[in-house]
């Protein structure tokens, strides 16, 4: 009976001694060794080390190492050293919106987060890129991955053109511009610059539709979406996005274009800021939404995705340590703020006018993407990858928007 | 009387880092191709369904044989074009003409510079929004054009890239065998009043053919495993309707990229390299036989 008592006062006082929400974690004194992290681009290089030198700040006896992989197959990297037993403690993974974290957990490389890491100050949207079944695998970032219309205020201002506030007018200042010799929109021929440019002109076009693929009410080869997409089709015909842009395949020269201001817009992901302001720091540009007939506005994108622990990592402590302070506030703030990013919670406040700007442009509504929709409700799972191969090819004028919407039906539920 | 067999001294190690390195993994793919292994994770047996998915699926095998078709088109032009070009170069460096020295230089020069630098300079000169060559055509009142990005001109600058940055070792090839070529032959010829054109053709071509068959191999087997130039140009689809599309781009989609189910794939990948092998042996040993007759005995 004693013994049951004594067994009855430690197990409550273990209980008790943690935190709300079920999270363990160890003092800080009590972490040490070397951490290894992989990034998959050099633009979060700044943003990475800020945020190690935060973290060594409350755990000075952890050493982190990072590796920027910026190769076009980290994926690759990525399993080979894990299967390899070589891999790094933390590395960047898309989450569940590509197939590859959703692949590595399968294959238990992924270590589960959940009550090891305090996830309370990420909304539950963001979460949805790090919760597979019961389990979480990631850290996600509340940066506002959205996609936006840059704009030349000058070229506006030289021209008298102003700010669409309908999808009418929008529409209009296209023709108006190429009406002038100047190309209204740059873009890139490649299957996600011109997907970053759909989904915004979608969300103008029909914001109703848009809304409803949040839960999938909307379907991905809905009417409104081939219609939409038709209208992106005309507007390459008529040589919005330059006479020549099928040559144009890289998104490094669809921004290039708009920074010499050999076009009026870009339409690009709000990421693209930083580089935009790097290429021509004179650059007098603005960003809006697409509007939609009735003069709404929403931003279409998604939180972005962090780091997963490696399951086979050698020093979890640490890994785990570096996890639960990337899943803090005062982690999601640098990382944000650094990046120049369009804020994703309301408790952080984006650090530059140009993200402030994307921000305010979307009226406070985000909508899901649509090529979020493919991966997340496709029946086998390769509703994305059809996307992939065959997204320019309407453009090329080898399938039809409608054999094109066919085809990505064909793979949803 | 005991038989001296010091030579497996010499061969052992060259054959033993031969079988780790170059034997090993040929059997391991051939192994892989039979599998649907992801790249981790256990490996399973799937018998012959990767090659039965490669030549009947209805989004794959049209993309493979477009690829396998341009890696052909491209053999074509090694054949009739490129080998003739460098031949043709060779010749006249052979027989000095003015600034034969300079000329020889700058012909050489684009083969030490690595493809994907040759690719990034054409980018900057085809590149329709930030190239050059838009921007002199419009200065001239000429009208541009999307170069790499239209299906009529995609190919046919590929191929003039190649030409100018990969002839260069042909050429060298060519001129080593014309300078091999005994003087006093060539000296024979000239007293007995052969034209240049005789010349050419009874002494320097039948002289010259075991350095046709060489070329000719190399390039063959460059043209079937290009990769590089492609995917910088044309991006990792293959450019506008395929035309930049090549069997190594296929196999990288399906590998590590998106493919068939938008996750790694090693096992299909490796079918595919599979089939890219006899693929390859094939052409060679048909190649190899015509060519055979090009050799001659001293």
């Amino acid at each position: 009976m004693k013994r049951k008592l004594i067994t009855m006062i430690l197990t409550s006082a273990l209980v008790l001694s943690l935190p709300i929400g079920g999270t363990v974690t160890l003092a800080a004194e009590d972490v040490s060794g070397t951490i290894v992290i992989w990034e998959h681009d050099y633009s979060f290089e700044d943003s990475l080390t800020e945020l190690v030198a935060a973290f060594n700040e409350e755990y000075p006896d952890v050493s982190v190492e990072y590796e920027i992989k910026a190769d076009g197959d980290y994926y690759s990297l990525l399993q080979t050293a894990i299967q390899s037993g070589s891999g790094p403690d933390l590395f960047w993974t898309n989450g569940t919106a590509t197939t590859n974290m959703p692949d590595l957990v399968s294959n238990s490389a992924c270590e589960d987060l959940t009550d090891k890491v305090d996830f309370s100050f990420i909304s539950d949207s963001a979460m949805d890129l790090a919760k597979i079944d019961d389990g979480i695998y990631s850290v996600p970032w509340m940066t506002l991955d959205t996609r936006t219309v840059f704009y030349n205020k000058d070229m506006f201002e030289e021209n008298g053109w102003t700010v669409p506030t309908t999808f009418d007018e929008f529409e209009k200042l296209l023709a108006t511009i190429k009406e002038a010799g100047i190309t209204p929109i740059s873009l890139a021929h490649d299957s996600w610059s011109a997907l970053f440019a759909f989904e915004p002109i979608l969300a103008g076009y029909s914001p109703e539709y848009s809304a409803g693929l949040q839960d999938y009410t909307s379907k991905a080869d809905g009417q409104e979406a081939r219609e939409a997409l038709q209208k992106m089709v005309d507007w390459a015909e008529a040589g919005y996005f330059g006479d020549n842009w099928t040559g144009v395949i890289d998104n490094q020269a669809q921004i290039l274009a708009f920074t010499t201001g050999s076009t009026a817009m870009n339409i690009a992901g709000s990421w693209d800021a930083a580089t935009i302001s790097f290429n021509n720091p004179g650059l007098n540009y603005g960003a809006f939404a697409i509007p939609s007939e009735d003069g709404t506005t929403g931003l279409v994108g998604t939180a972005a995705n962090g780091f997963s622990v490696n399951a086979a990592s050698e020093n979890m402590d640490a890994a785990i340590a570096f996890a639960n302070f990337c899943a803090s506030k005062e982690a999601q703030t640098i990382w944000v703020q650094s990046l120049g990013a369009v804020s994703g919670s309301e408790e952080i406040e984006a650090s530059t006018d140009i993200a402030k700007e994307i921000s305010e442009s979307g009226s406070g509504t985000t909508y899901r993407s649509w090529q979020n929709v493919l991966s997340s409700y496709s029946s086998t799972g390769q509703a994305s990858t059809v996307w992939d191969a065959d997204f320019m090819k309407v453009f090329d004028g080898t399938l039809t928007v409608d054999e094109f919407m066919d085809e990505i039906a064909a793979e949803m539920e | 009387m005991k038989k001296n067999r010091n030579y497996l001294f010499f061969i052992t190690p060259a054959f033993i880092l031969y079988t780790i390195f170059v034997a090993l993994p040929i059997v391991i793919v051939m192994f892989l191709g039979f599998t649907d292994w992801s790249g981790m994770g256990e490996i399973h047996l799937v018998g012959i369904k990767n090659f039965v998915t490669i030549f009947t699926d209805k989004r794959f095998a049209p993309e493979f044989f477009n690829a396998l078709k341009n890696n052909l088109k491209y053999l074509l032009c090694v054949w009739l074009i490129i080998t003739p070009f460098q031949y043709l170069v060779a010749y006249l460096l052979f027989i000095k003409i003015p600034a034969h020295k300079y000329i020889k230089f700058m012909v050489f020069l684009p083969y030490v510079i690595s493809t994907t630098i040759v690719s990034f300079f054409a980018t900057l000169i085809f590149n329709p929004n930030i190239g050059f060559l838009n921007n002199f055509l419009g200065k001239i009142g000429m009208a541009s054009g999307a170069w790499f990005g239209d299906p009529k001109w995609a190919f046919k600058l590929l191929i003039l890239l190649i030409l100018w940055q990969g002839s260069g070792s042909g050429i060298m090839i060519f001129y080593s065998n014309f300078m091999d070529i005994s003087s006093d032959v060539m000296e024979a010829s000239r007293i007995d009043g052969c034209t240049e054109w005789q010349r050419f053709l009874h002494i320097l071509l039948p002289l010259s053919l075991p350095s046709c068959a060489s070329n000719i191999t190399m390039s063959t087997i460059w043209a079937l495993a290009i990769f590089d130039m492609p995917f910088i140009l044309g991006g990792i689809n293959g450019g506008i309707n395929g035309t930049l599309d090549f069997a190594n781009l296929v196999f990288y989609r399906y590998t590590f990229g998106s493919g068939l189910n938008g996750k790694s794939d090693l096992g299909f990948g490796a079918a595919i390299v599979l089939i890219m092998f006899i693929v390859m042996m094939a052409v060679t040993l048909l190649q190899n036989k015509l060519l055979s007759k090009f050799e001659y005995d001293n």
